[in-house]
């Protein structure tokens, strides 16, 4: 867990409730509804990894978090603290949650808005929905303020602001190209610009090979569906890939005739890739993409162990 | 001469529509080739990422596909002969509902070999056929009761896959994963998987195909005939399991494949003069329209993928299913 | 008086009652007796509050839908002379669902064209959704009817037949609302198969309401024609020979079992065999008396539910397995076990 302390000490946090907030506060989360907080919450509930990871970036413990496929977001490590699991985070087990006497639920709206009600029944309810770099800044802001810690929340995204021109202007815009993928079993999605992970990425100065869907409706929309086939013909520089599930990498036979694989710069990533929304694991794709994308610019940063990309490794 | 020439024609359309569509199929990627040069990187390869893509990729995938249409069909005829019943199928019986719990289990639990894999697959399918067997055994297998039990035994099966999945928390996805079938991604090593399954189960049809002849009769017939009728429909049960056991561990539950392929051979050549189609050579007939219709399934497949996200499972179910109902008329004349 | 005193009048809501008591009293925090009592009372306990604000709905929730699954049942097996005639078996859950999830999609895609922020509209309004899934639960049962029509004998069904088609029909119903729940985003893919696997989570009084009139519905139509169903029970020409024809009494009581089988999807998403093995368990229980039959298979409707769903929220805790699996776990053994029955009586 050292690991993410070090990356917390250079994310210039400074714990302690330092900017002490006007309550009650008024917040407007992706539902458009206006949530009015009375007062600073202390037992909060984080339904998914965006909730569980600003929480974590201001320095509180929520009481209870979801699993993703049974596992806490690894990428926080312990640092989640004796949080009760309430299960996955399609379906939280709402008695449990009751009984944790929450005073705010911070949660998805894709999976808990249609259980708004129910929900509301408990505690105050935040729903944030993924998206780009704005809609993460946005959200952050939002919870922020509902936790009292606004100008802290503001200051997490001037910060990361700064850090990306900053990478972006040490590129100087080379031209790599890359694939970030999503893989379940048997199926590849590839991540395009208009979610979070590839707009950072992009943003860079790397290429997508998926590109930018004009036709999503909503940001989830925007992947693409790519048989082995498919990634043969594309044949990026720089291969980025989460696994779900546990799932094996398959098809390696052609993998292995990809350029990136032969390079040694086709990568297994952490789950932060597949959910990047929150201030730590954006920083984490940030700095830990550049430095896979641009080795020679970038230091590999100090990741928690089972959070660090590793050079792809195939079955056989 | 009738029985002769309907058949000739069947035969025919058959061979050309299956080497049409696999050529068709091995033309269709990111890459597109002309026929010729498809032809020709088959012949050679000549180091490309095309040329790959064409014998590592699609050549594979398009014999997973006609493997796994000509296992299910075969499967399904066996398991008709073997019951008696017209309305025989891999998935209306649970053996494939039953492969699939098997094969789910020990992914979920374990790490497995190949060869692990597909035997918990025919673990599994084999389990699910007893139980059907043995609960239809108590009506002597009329097709209603078969076909109630089968139906209760996959959805035991479907809900146990269910609860594993749910229990393991997998996300809802990977249970559909489970639940449908298709071909995408499938390579060499799926087929180096399935296919002595595959071949081992078809040859075991074949050597068996004068008794399977025997065995459409009358046991009375076939018993008259000095045929041990109980054991030789128990072995050729068993040889149905393990053809559908290793097209689902690889492919996922393919629906109605094993019902509408005999049917439609029986169909086509039914003859005026009333002379059935040998034995042997109906087998063969069964298998290669299996082996087709699986394979335009896949295409149907691939061509709808850009907006429609459709497996072959479930074009086959779609396409399958209306076949079923249209062919099943007349097989269901006497099925009250 | 007599009546009153025999003890199906008794035993039965003693059951249900007592299963609903125990469900009230499981869950994944330990509660009293006294909680649950407490829980039912106007002030309650900080265990009872839990009792009554996430148990008791989904009880309530969970009696209604088994109440709906079970009459449904009931009626089909008598009108259409078929004692395997179940919603889900006969392709009915599935035209309702593939409706529900039809109008889940058109709905979203109206939304977009809106292009508003507020995301939470375009989950489809709970009060349609039982017209949708009727309409749907209609559509696949002419259908089903439509295929297994015996064209040589008039206007008869073969009950193989019907079977059979359901079956087919239902496979393929399924697979049209997989083409559509896998082409949705992946977030509603998550939803919408948590929906299709037959589930009461988060169920609670806002989901009944819509479909109580449905129920009261349901409840004087059958009141209504339950004399029709009591003589759709003997054979067609002791029908005819007692000068009824009961054509429109047949249509009417389909359609109260489409309604109440419609509504019941609406709220939990398809739970199967309900319909199908409730039936024929009052049949073993009361063999001779067919307004106890209705009456015994409400509670074991009711009960069923309301047990599995116990039992789905017990198994894997936090994990809640869906009440459609356990019943399709149970279910399917005792169905088997049925037919075994059925044929050794026969």
């Amino acid at each position: 867990m050292i690991g993410l302390r070090t990356f917390l000490a250079g994310m210039l946090l400074t714990t302690g409730g330092a900017y002490a907030e006007e309550f009650p506060v008024t917040v407007t989360d992706a539902r458009a509804a206006q949530v009015t907080i009375d007062q600073e919450p202390q037992r909060v509930v984080a339904l998914g990894a965006f909730a569980s990871d600003v929480l974590t970036a201001l320095g509180k413990e929520p009481v209870g978090i979801t699993t993703y496929e049974g596992e806490r977001p690894v990428y926080l490590g312990k640092d989640l603290g004796p949080a009760t699991d309430l299960g996955d985070l399609t379906a939280p087990n709402l008695e449990l949650m009751a009984t944790l006497n929450p005073d705010l639920v911070v949660g998805m709206l894709r999976y808990n808005g249609p259980y708004e009600e129910e929900i509301t029944e408990i505690a105050d309810f935040l729903a944030f929905d993924i998206g780009g770099i704005d809609v993460s800044d946005k959200n952050i802001i939002s919870l922020g303020t509902a936790l009292g810690q606004s100008e802290k929340a503001l200051k997490l995204n001037e910060t990361f602001a700064g850090l990306r021109a900053n990478f972006e202007e040490q590129t100087g815009k080379q031209d790599v190209s890359y694939l970030f993928i999503w893989n379940f079993y048997d199926s590849m999605y590839a991540y395009q610009d208009n979610l979070m992970s590839a707009e950072l990425l992009s943003g860079l100065g790397a290429t997508n090979l998926a590109g930018f869907n004009e036709d999503a409706e909503t940001p989830d929309q925007a992947v693409k569906v790519l048989e082995v086939e498919d990634l043969l013909a594309l044949d990026p520089d720089v291969l980025l890939m989460f696994s779900s599930h546990g799932s094996t990498i398959k098809g390696s036979a052609a993998l292995k005739r990809l350029k990136a694989v032969k390079e040694g710069r086709a990568f297994s990533v952490g789950f932060q890739y597949s959910q990047p929304d929150g201030p730590i694991a954006r920083e984490m794709v940030l700095r830990e993409a550049a430095s896979l994308l641009f080795p020679g610019l970038f230091q590999a940063p100090a990741l928690p162990e089972n959070a660090r990309a590793t050079v792809l490794k195939f079955a056989d | 001469m009738q029985t002769e020439k309907s058949s000739l024609l069947f035969e025919c359309v058959l061979g050309a529509s299956l080497l049409g569509l696999a050529l068709v199929h091995l033309q269709l990627g990111p890459s597109e080739t002309t026929p010729l040069e498809t032809l020709a990187y088959l012949w050679q390869d000549n180091g490309s990422n095309v040329s790959f893509a064409i014998r590592e990729l699609r050549l594979p995938r398009i014999l997973c596909a006609i493997t796994v249409g000509a296992s299910l069909a075969l499967s399904g005829f066996l398991i008709q002969v073997v019951t008696r019943n017209p309305l025989g199928d891999p998935g209306l019986t649970g053996v494939s509902a039953g492969a699939t719990f098997g094969v789910a289990v020990i992914i979920t639990y374990a790490d497995p070999a190949a060869w692990l894999i597909i035997s918990a697959g025919i673990a599994g399918g084999g389990l699910a056929a007893s139980l059907t067997l043995l609960l239809a055994r108590a009506s002597g297998l009329q097709h209603i009761h078969l076909l109630l039990a089968g139906l209760s035994v996959a959805i035991f099966f479907m809900a146990a896959t269910s609860m594993v999945m749910v229990v393991e928390r997998a996300s809802m996805q990977s249970l559909y994963f489970w639940m449908i079938g298709g071909f995408a991604n499938k390579e060499w090593v799926e087929f180096n998987l399935l296919w002595p399954v595959a071949l081992s189960g078809c040859l075991a049809s074949f050597l068996m195909a004068p008794i399977l002849g025997l065995l459409q009769l009358d046991d009375a017939v076939s018993t008259g005939l000095g045929l041990q009728s109980g054991l030789w429909r128990l072995t050729a049960a068993a040889v149905s399991v393990v053809l559908a056991a290793g097209s689902v561990a690889v492919a996922g539950p393919i629906g109605f494949i094993g019902f509408v392929a005999p049917h439609i051979v029986r169909k086509c050549c039914r003859s005026s003069s009333g002379n059935p189609v040998p034995i042997g050579k109906l087998l063969i007939l069964i298998a290669l329209t299996g082996g087709t219709l699986t394979l335009a399934a896949d295409l149907v497949s691939i061509t709808l993928g850009s907006f429609l996200h459709a497996p072959a499972g479930i074009v086959v179910v779609l396409v399958g299913g209306a076949c079923f109902l249209a062919l099943s008329r007349d097989s269901v004349r006497d099925f009250s | 008086m007599i009546r009153l005193l025999s003890p199906y009048v008794v035993i039965w809501p003693g059951l249900l009652v007592l299963t609903c008591l125990v469900s009230l009293k499981t869950g994944v925090t330990g509660a009293s007796w006294a909680d649950v009592l407490n829980s039912l009372s106007g002030d309650p306990s900080e265990q009872g509050h839990i009792i009554a604000t996430y148990r008791l709905p989904r009880v309530i929730a969970g009696v209604i839908v088994g109440i709906h699954f079970a009459l449904a049942g009931i009626i089909m097996q008598v009108v259409l002379r078929n004692p395997l005639a179940d919603p889900t078996i006969f392709g009915i859950s599935s035209g309702a669902s593939l409706a529900v999830v039809c109008a889940m999609s058109v709905s979203i895609a109206l939304f977009q064209a809106d292009g508003a922020l507020s995301v939470s509209t375009d989950y489809l309004p709970l009060i349609w959704i039982p017209y949708i899934a009727f309409a749907g639960a209609v559509c696949a049962t002419v259908l089903v009817l439509l295929l297994a029509l015996d064209r040589r004998t008039g206007l008869s069904f073969s009950p193989g037949k019907m079977v059979l088609s359901g079956i087919i029909l239902g496979a393929m119903l399924n697979a049209l609302v997989m083409v559509l729940v896998l082409s949705l985003s992946e977030a509603r893919t998550e939803l919408a198969i948590l929906w299709l696997s037959g589930t009461l989570y988060a169920r609670g009084l806002s989901h009944v309401w819509p479909i109580i009139p449905w129920t009261l519905a349901g409840l004087a139509g059958l009141l209504v024609l339950g004399g029709a169903l009591n003589l759709l029970r003997c054979d067609p020409q002791t029908a005819q020979s007692l000068g009824v024809s009961l054509k429109w009494e047949r249509l009417g009581l389909i359609l109260v079992a489409l309604l109440l089988a419609a509504s019941a999807v609406s709220v939990s998403g398809p739970i199967g065999f309900v319909g199908l093995l409730v039936p024929h368990f009052a049949r073993l229980f009361v063999p001779h008396s067919f307004s106890r039959q209705i009456w015994v298979a409400v509670y074991a409707g009711a009960i069923l539910v309301v047990a599995s769903d116990t039992a789905g929220r017990m198994i894997a805790v936090p994990i809640e397995v869906p009440v459609g699996v356990i019943t399709g776990l149970i279910g399917a053994p005792a169905f088997a076990f049925l037919i075994r029955r059925q044929t050794k009586v026969s």
